[in-house]
């Protein structure tokens, strides 16, 4: 069975609220989109494509995980050479008791069983209310467990997206913009 | 008539901003700070594409269309839906903080720094001087130079944007530590405040104190972006606080679209409930 990478974006530990914000990248697509399709009882059904929301659980080829940096834009360019298609993020929330505490921290990388993950995105979409989605999870809470080498690459990706913008932004002077002595 | 103009759009929860300046020859610009966007709630590129509409813009030929987009802080309720509203508009720039972990701020650095319909992005903060935005003035209020928060919230573009003598102030999620730094910053003619992270007790309160109330004008209108779902903002203390200080306040959640307009001298208020 599938699991969903997420990366947590907030934990939140407020009274009476104990839950975690995650974000997934999904692979989106807003305009007709020739070439497509799709089977139902093993039968091809060739389609126009209009509209695509799927979400991304693995790289290209046979990896089940993006244990590199690379793993990621490589999956996210080829995506994005179709006009069309984009890679985006969206987000679920998971109540905290699901997650190991030694690694629950902003920017690190789970991964969700897709039972859970469909159970989230049903709390999410307003589909199922808070006390049954907490009580379904209590039932699934081994779903989740820690990825430590796609949170690495993860960071990693991260970080050389920002260093490419710091180059960009050394490259270009004239561009930046100004700064003032703040009183 | 020059005009300022700032929707506070209704995207169920968290936070999305319109900004529309207008010259006397009634030439437009437009700004968006955040989205809340997700793959089944295109809430933003609604409302917005349906403005543009309505102001005969060709969207296709007008590329890019926003002078600016803002992602106030790293936080998933803030950013997602930002690229595709990029990707369709197209924007002059992209300004965003500095961040310790950048989350889902990666993936739109990543196309910034790849894509034509981003002309420009750079991190911004107090020491940064914003263009001109048409006929008002724009200026970042937080962060400081080189600051960088743990707390992803007080990381937030704290922005003022200003027509003639009157400012409207969009403050993220910053919360009272935030506020304790920058309270002698907020105008004396404020005309709109937006009320930080949702009208949670964090961004209102320090303690039981009010963080920022005392300091923001008694006749400044307040914008509250709601987060009803799942966090029930604004909470209740907060709004309790703005009735006993008789506040003139307006939340999405039960108002919908929020809209503050400034000719410059005055402020007026619309709202769709």
């Amino acid at each position: 069975m599938s699991t969903i990478p997420v990366i947590i974006d907030s934990v939140k530990k407020a009274e009476r609220f104990e839950m975690t914000r995650c974000s997934y990248f999904s692979i989106q697509c807003d305009e007709p989109c020739i070439g497509w399709t799709t089977a139902v009882e093993k039968k091809r059904i060739p389609m126009i494509l209009m509209g695509l929301a799927g979400v991304i659980h693995r790289p290209l080829g046979r990896k089940t995980q993006f244990r590199r940096p690379d793993d990621f834009d490589a999956l996210f360019d080829l995506i994005e050479t179709n006009d069309d298609l984009y890679v985006d993020t969206n987000d679920i929330w998971l109540p905290n008791f699901v997650f190991e505490d030694k690694f629950h921290s902003r920017g690190k990388l789970f991964r969700v069983g897709f039972d859970l993950f469909r159970l989230a995105h049903q709390y999410r979409e307003g589909k199922l209310v808070e006390s049954k989605f907490l009580s379904d999870c209590k039932k699934s809470k081994k779903q989740v467990n820690f990825s430590p080498r796609e949170s690495k690459a993860f960071a990693v990706f991260e970080a050389f997206h920002l260093n490419e913008a710091k180059e960009h932004y050394r490259r270009n002077p004239k561009l930046q913009l100004l700064k003032q002595k703040v009183k | 008539m020059k005009k300022l103009t700032v929707t506070l759009i209704d995207v169920g929860w968290g936070d999305s901003i319109l900004l529309e300046s207008e010259t006397t020859q009634g030439k437009k610009y437009y700004g968006l700070i955040d989205s809340n966007d997700s793959a089944n709630s295109k809430s933003s590129y609604i409302f917005i594409k349906r403005q543009l509409e309505k102001d005969g813009v060709d969207i296709a030929a007008s590329k890019p269309i926003f002078e600016f987009i803002i992602l106030t802080h790293a936080h998933a309720d803030h950013g997602q839906g930002l690229k595709w509203l990029m990707k369709t508009f197209g924007t002059k720039n992209f300004w965003y903080p500095k961040s310790l972990s950048l989350s889902s701020l990666a993936e739109l650095i990543r196309y910034a720094n790849r894509s034509s319909s981003v002309q420009w992005h750079q991190a911004v903060d107090q020491a940064r001087v914003l263009p001109d935005f048409g006929p008002a003035k724009l200026k970042v209020l937080w962060p400081a130079e080189d600051v960088i928060e743990d707390d992803e919230n007080n990381n937030s573009i704290v922005l003022e944007a200003k027509l003639g003598q009157i400012s409207f102030l969009l403050t993220g999620d910053a919360e009272a530590e935030v506020w304790d730094r920058i309270n002698n910053k907020i105008p004396n003619k404020t005309g709109f405040f937006k009320v930080p992270h949702h009208g949670s007790v964090n961004g209102t309160f320090k303690g039981s104190q009010p963080a920022w109330l005392d300091h923001c004008p008694a006749s400044a209108k307040l914008g509250i972006s709601a987060h009803i779902k799942p966090f029930s903002h604004p909470h209740q203390a907060v709004i309790d606080l703005f009735k006993k200080h008789r506040r003139e306040y307006y939340r999405t959640d039960v108002q919908y679209h929020l809209v503050a307009s400034t000719d410059g001298a005055e402020v007026t208020m619309q709202y769709s409930h």
